[in-house]
């Protein structure tokens, strides 16, 4: 098996970003349509399953932690990640008061690299666990896909601090698809305009009815 | 795959119905002609549905054709073509998973199981060569896939987050495979394919509940008091269910997330129809089963 970053061309501790430009610019140089000759064609197709499988497996390490042992670089990549992980103290976001910096790992959430952002939550206290990081730690569970868990701690978090808005709104959206709403869903007619009169309508029916009054020569709303 | 993601039938249209049976018979051809008569026997309607979702995401063009088939001799049956390379996809797919299906059975499952698995599996080996050779990437994540659910299931105790995880991964890769050239589409399938693995594998730990109570195999549903006893009482059973009832919400909720984002183009309506109603459905005829004790009538014809 080959070592995945070197098929992408980036070193271990590229950061997300440099990972996935390099994919992409990858994926565009290789892309089937733009080779005419099929022999062509053919080689890049099966380039085109190597990227992608490289890709894949890099991604997977970041979510999961190392999840295979090739000898030929388990070791760089352990010691890179450690490093990328207790630097994080420099960072001027540091909040010594909580003990984490929750920018950075909002950062790390949004760019897809899960399991430092996982480490890094890890590290804090219990003492120090406070709403941010309950809320933190459900985005890390939701985007690895762990719903329960995820739900688990955003509602740890809206029950710490009950008045914060961006936590509620998150335990909100989780209570109702908990209930069995879906996006998008044509079938479910759960949105209250539907069906249900709203004010527009009611003036609109009051208007009409005042002008088929005035036609017969009575009045419904005396002031138009 | 398990047989649980299949369309809600009162609410598809007559064509709808026609295509998915269509694009089954066409799957079905299409194994029978790359893989052997043998290997058609494992055919489930959610490969069919991973055919039309391949069909709707690349935008390629169907075509309707008739034949006559062993199964059905006397009527001659329509069957899709398909442009691009649907059902050369699920195919292999389908190829692909059963060899791992069979190989986790000959691991830990009863005698009967196992003596099955061991006489297909020489067949299902050839077949996955071949499968591999044409989709290696695909072959390389469902093999990692089962490399971590074998390490789960030895640990024995663990969440139903951590203990879906192997079957979601596993589907994640089969819908990534959708697109090939387009990464931003293949994050959003990848995703769209880890709810639905984990969908799939809620269902089937709801469905196994009471025959892995008695068999004393890992289920993550079974309540903790119930560790170790053989049968589940009625509360028990209960509990179990609500617990996968909203694990499978909340999974459906963010399934649905993902899914709006994507374009199926001309197959949206059948999708729509599955995504929303199909899979709930399936859910509740799960639960519905599991709570009375018996056997859900739909899973031998798919499996």
């Amino acid at each position: 098996m080959n070592d995945p970053y070197s098929i992408l061309g980036v070193s271990k501790n590229a950061s997300e970003a440099e990972i996935k430009s390099a994919y992409k610019k990858l994926v565009k140089k290789y892309h089937p349509d733009r080779y005419t000759d099929p022999d062509m064609a053919e080689l890049a197709n099966e380039k085109m399953s190597e990227i992608n499988n490289a890709y894949d497996r890099v991604m997977e390490d970041k979510r999961n932690g190392v999840t295979y042992d090739d000898d030929r670089y388990s070791g760089g990549y352990s010691s890179s990640q450690n490093g990328g992980y207790t630097e994080y103290n420099t960072y001027s976001n540091f909040n010594q008061n909580t003990g984490f910096d929750a920018y950075r790992i909002r950062q790390l959430i949004s760019s897809g690299d899960l399991n430092s952002a996982d480490n890094m939550l890890a590290s804090v206290p219990i003492a120090q666990r406070n709403a941010e990081w309950n809320y933190l730690k459900g985005m890390v569970s939701y985007q690895r896909g762990w719903f329960n868990e995820a739900y688990h701690y955003t509602s740890q978090a809206s029950k710490m601090a009950p008045g914060n808005a961006e936590y509620s709104a998150a335990f909100q959206q989780m209570n109702r698809q908990r209930s069995g709403y879906m996006t998008g869903n044509a079938f479910q007619r759960n949105s209250p305009a539907v069906g249900s009169p709203d004010v527009c309508d009611i003036l609109n029916g009051l208007c009409i009815a005042d002008c088929c009054c005035e036609a017969m020569g009575g009045d419904l709303v005396p002031c138009c | 795959m398990f047989g649980y993601v299949k369309p809600f039938k009162p609410y598809l249209r007559v064509y709808e119905h026609e295509v998915y049976k269509a694009a089954y018979c066409g799957l079905c051809r299409e194994l029978n002609s790359s893989f052997g008569f043998v290997s058609t026997l494992t055919l489930s309607y959610d490969l069919a549905f991973l055919a039309l979702c391949y069909v709707g995401i690349n935008g390629d063009r169907l075509k309707t054709d008739s034949c006559r088939c062993p199964v059905h001799p006397v009527k001659k049956t329509k069957y899709l073509r398909c442009s691009g390379k649907a059902f050369e996809y699920a195919a292999c797919a389908e190829v692909i998973l059963v060899y791992h299906k069979l190989r986790d059975d000959l691991h830990d499952k009863g005698l009967k199981h196992r003596l099955r698995a061991l006489s297909l599996l020489w067949k299902a080996r050839a077949d996955y060569k071949k499968a591999a050779a044409k989709y290696p990437e695909l072959a390389d994540a469902v093999e990692r896939a089962m490399k971590q659910q074998f390490a789960s299931e030895r640990s024995r105790s663990c969440s139903l987050d951590r203990a879906a995880e192997p079957t979601a991964a596993m589907m994640s890769a089969v819908f990534r495979g959708l697109s090939r050239t387009d990464p931003d589409k293949r994050e959003l399938l990848g995703r769209f394919g880890y709810a639905l693995g984990r969908f799939v594998y809620i269902c089937d730990a709801l469905d196994d509940l009471e025959d892995d109570a008695a068999a004393g195999n890992f289920d993550p549903l079974i309540p903790k008091s119930a560790r170790g006893s053989k049968t589940l009482t009625r509360e028990q059973k209960e509990k179990a269910a609500d617990y996968a009832e909203n694990s499978i919400m909340l999974t459906l909720g963010a399934l649905a997330e993902s899914y709006v984002q994507l374009d199926f183009g001309g197959m949206k309506p059948i999708m729509d129809n599955t995504v929303y109603l199909g899979l709930r459905q399936t859910f509740y005829d799960v639960k519905k089963k599991a709570l009375s004790g018996k056997k859900r009538q739909t899973k031998g014809n798919c499996k």
